[in-house]
């Protein structure tokens, strides 16, 4: 891919992960601290097409734009923190043992590493670990949300690769 | 830059009078910049959601374990009021980060970090570039929510005229939206070529530092809050 397309591909790929981001925040979720998660679809197809570099540079740009538009610079240490980390793991999944894990299971493996980033960071921003014992509660709704983004994202990378998007240019 | 200054203060601060200061100037701080109350609830509403429920149900949970467990009872530095002061100098942080971002047009943020990190791009990091997608994302986004309206009100009647579908079949709908949305704007690449190329030539040497006579005001406000926070804390220096 031209670095010119590669650039105008990853600008089209925040923006759908920042609107999908916002809409989320629409269907309200009664656990603290639980998300749906819907912008990892946005994460999920940039590992399956795009290179680690671009991918990194997809998930920290999708971050700073929601917490710019959403002004909270605290939500940025999470979000990024959770979303680099999960990005990697899902990254290592997809490349080196995609004969054993599916996008579903790529998609929990990444919902749980990110829900681990999160109650982390937690802790060190409040400086004790009391937070910790929140972590069963987003484990068990990551496992949940994971398997929900995880089959959409399926259903986007089928429909990509019917209409020969990406695959033509990647 | 007061954010900043504002947000190391606190941190820096241990006593309360200089905490009880810096809350004070920073609530005045939200009330002069015409910030509205919404806007505090907000950061106060996602504060609650990641921070203080998880908070809580760990504070909880260890105190059930250390009381009614063991017969232990809590640390001090555990003592529901320590806690209530804890969790409120961490929120003030978590306002004052958001009033940063509140403060700070994006467009001001791009074209500065460009300045500064231009000498970046002889190492090989394409900062410029980079800075031109933030630039382009800022742009292309109300073209994204139009591509996204256009499909949902397309898809919305599908939803709401049949309340007897179920779950999979919602989760499939919304599939589909998403799908058409990304692969309507990926249909855009060229159109979203231009415009990065666009801002590359044009719009990112525009930076140029400026002060005004608010903003001089401001930090001498802010340099007076730091040395009342200081002497309160030291007043043996007096």
């Amino acid at each position: 891919m031209h670095n010119n397309q590669r650039y105008a591909v990853i600008v089209i790929l925040v923006c759908n992960a920042v609107l999908i981001s916002f809409l989320e925040s629409l269907i309200p979720i009664p656990v603290p601290g639980v998300k749906l998660g819907l912008a990892n679809i946005i994460t999920i197809i940039a590992i399956a097409y795009l290179d680690i570099r671009d991918v990194m540079v997809i998930v920290c740009l999708r971050c700073l734009a929601v917490a710019f538009l959403s002004k909270g610079l605290f939500i940025l240490i999470f979000s990024l923190t959770g979303g680099i980390l999960s990005a990697l793991v899902m990254w290592l999944l997809y490349q080196k043992f995609h004969q054993f894990f599916s996008l579903k299971g790529i998609s929990v493996a990444g919902a749980l590493m990110h829900n681990t980033a999160q109650i982390l960071i937690a802790s060190v921003i409040v400086k004790e670990l009391i937070m910790v014992y929140y972590l069963p509660v987003l484990l068990i709704s990551a496992v949940i949300t994971g398997l929900i983004t995880g089959h959409i994202s399926e259903l986007v990378i089928r429909e990509l690769e019917r209409k020969g998007i990406l695959t033509n240019e990647s | 830059m007061i954010s900043i200054i504002l947000a190391i203060t606190l941190f820096l601060s241990k006593a309360y009078t200089g905490l009880i200061i810096i809350l004070i100037y920073t609530l005045t701080i939200t009330l002069i910049s015409g910030i509205d109350l919404h806007f505090f609830l907000r950061s106060l509403a996602s504060y609650a959601i990641i921070i203080l429920g998880p908070y809580l149900f760990g504070f909880l949970l260890s105190l059930f374990f250390s009381f009614f467990a063991s017969g232990v009872p809590l640390p001090p530095e555990n003592s529901f009021i320590n806690v209530i002061i804890k969790m409120a100098r961490i929120f003030f942080l978590w306002h004052i980060g958001s009033l940063f971002l509140d403060s700070t047009p994006i467009q001001s943020v791009v074209c500065f970090l460009n300045k500064i990190l231009k000498p970046l791009n002889r190492l090989g990091v394409p900062v410029s570039r980079l800075m031109s997608v933030i630039m382009g994302i800022a742009l292309e986004l109300p073209e994204t929510v139009n591509t996204f309206t256009k499909i949902f009100s397309r898809k919305l009647p599908l939803i709401v005229n049949r309340s007897n579908l179920s779950l999979k079949a919602r989760i499939t709908i919304i599939s589909d939206t998403i799908a058409d949305l990304i692969i309507k704007s990926l249909q855009k690449t060229e159109k979203t070529q231009e415009v990065i190329e666009k801002i590359h030539a044009n719009q990112l040497n525009t930076y140029s530092f400026q002060i005004h006579k608010k903003e001089i005001i401001a930090i001498i406000s802010c340099l007076a809050l730091i040395i009342v926070v200081f002497f309160s804390e030291k007043p043996g220096l007096l």
